[in-house]
């Protein structure tokens, strides 16, 4: 392995943490990965979870929004359901209403949705992928409204999400083709299933990252099976800052994104893509 | 391969907040994650206290739910407060401390690490998903004041319990 290791103590005396830095690791946003012709990105969201200081009125806010966004016409509103106290709850014990949490608004086509909640806001934008600028200055604007329909306080987690679903051929598949680390059966037992799912810290940074990959059998408009590639980068720590340095963040947020992916994925499969 | 986990729950990290989605493949892949937490988590053999503590807030909020409910006149403890609070007990990282339950005569919900009489943090979750708190961190230290709960357990708060709760 090339890059160095080395141990090194942090935290206070009385309860020291041993972490393994890899001393070389670094966000580099200025690095370029390879274009993809057929990206497979089936949805990219962009999700900033922080308290409306504005009163969360369903009334006020709702008229707000659709006055401002009459590019996601179709409005929904989003209500709380009561919470069952047994482990096997009858289905009935779903759907008493505990009030009005916020709105979803979704565009004509259904290819962008916008949560507005007291808590969090959501911007979410569905295959086919148009490109990291399209996004992030979409996803940007629609929170540009949610800024000033709630003025929300400090950020306590901002998450950018990408969900990537690469078709597979036919029986048998060779995960092996496709992923850098892949799951492995047991001798003369064919996998006919699998989840992994991973969390990893990123060095000097508040950021952590979880990859999750699985199988998504033939369903719904898709006619081969999948295999899906789920990237979700988010921060740990509160954060608040100006317009711009959150633009930063998501520019590291999207480097993680794409190292991940990238170094998931076979040369093979990465050709297959391109 | 490195495994970089911490080795106490003093240094374990929040449990994972998963950002939202939207469409038909993150419904399934947040169900599929879903079920193998739960199949995770209703293990006996895995249980680290939390199972008890969601049992106790089950009977806690039951107990609690009407207005007078101590016989003094207190506030009921509402659905919103219930969820928050066990939300809150769901994002406490794997092998943490488990923390006791009880209910306030203003209808909030309390949740307490006690160490011993000069060690201890208190929570208090109001209706709105605020955390209210209180902690002694020896014979000198307080510290209180006031986080809102997003899905996650702000880090300041966490850090607390842990100075409390470390030997």
């Amino acid at each position: 392995m090339s890059m160095a290791h080395k141990f090194a103590m942090v935290g206070n005396a009385s309860h020291r943490i041993m972490h393994v830095i890899m001393s070389d690791f670094a966000i580099r946003t200025e690095e370029v990965f390879p274009t993809m012709r057929r990206a497979p990105v089936t949805e990219a969201v962009l999700e900033l979870r922080t308290r409306a200081e504005a009163p969360w009125e369903a009334e006020v806010i709702t008229k707000r929004l659709t006055e401002v966004l009459p590019d996601l016409p179709k409005t929904e509103p989003l209500h709380g359901m009561k919470m069952p106290l047994k482990a096997n709850p009858s289905p009935l014990a779903h759907t008493e209403d505990l009030g009005w949490l916020g709105v979803v608004m979704r565009s004509a086509d259904g290819k962008q949705a916008a949560t507005f909640q007291r808590d969090s806001f959501g911007f979410s934008l569905l295959a086919p992928y148009p490109g990291w600028e399209t996004f992030v200055e979409r996803a940007l604007a629609v929170w540009q409204v949610h800024q000033e329909v709630a003025r929300p306080g400090e950020l306590m987690r901002i998450g950018l999400r990408f969900i990537n679903r690469i078709p597979l051929g036919q029986n048998p598949i060779e995960l092996d083709d496709y992923l850098v680390a892949g799951p492995k059966a047991l001798d003369g037992m064919p996998l006919a299933g699998f989840l992994q799912s991973e969390t990893m810290t990123v060095p000097r940074s508040d950021y952590q990252l979880q990859i999750i990959r699985t199988i998504q059998p033939p369903q719904g408009a898709y006619a081969q099976a999948g295999l899906i590639i789920d990237i979700d980068v988010g921060t740990t720590q509160p954060w608040e800052g100006t317009a711009a340095a959150l633009r930063t963040r998501l520019q590291e947020m999207r480097w993680l994104k794409n190292k991940a992916f990238f170094g998931s994925l076979t040369e093979k499969a990465q050709v297959l893509l391109k | 391969m490195t495994l970089d986990m911490p080795y106490s729950y003093f240094s374990a990290p929040p449990a994972v907040v998963r950002t939202m989605g939207f469409g038909s493949d993150a419904q399934f892949i947040d169900s599929r994650a879903l079920e193998s937490h739960e199949r995770l988590s209703h293990a006996w053999s895995l249980d680290d206290g939390r199972r008890q503590v969601q049992e106790a807030l089950v009977e806690r909020f039951e107990n609690a739910s009407r207005p007078g409910w101590d016989g003094y006149g207190a506030e009921a403890v509402s659905q919103a407060t219930y969820r928050h609070a066990y939300g809150v007990v769901e994002a406490l990282p794997r092998g943490f401390p488990m923390p006791t339950v009880g209910a306030e005569p203003d209808g909030h919900l309390t949740l307490e690490w006690y160490r011993n009489p000069s060690r201890v943090v208190s929570v208090s979750v109001s209706p709105e998903g605020d955390l209210h708190y209180a902690a002694l961190l020896g014979s000198a230290a307080r510290r209180n004041g006031t986080e809102p709960f997003l899905g996650s357990i702000p880090a300041d708060l966490l850090e607390i319990i842990r100075r409390v709760m470390s030997v």
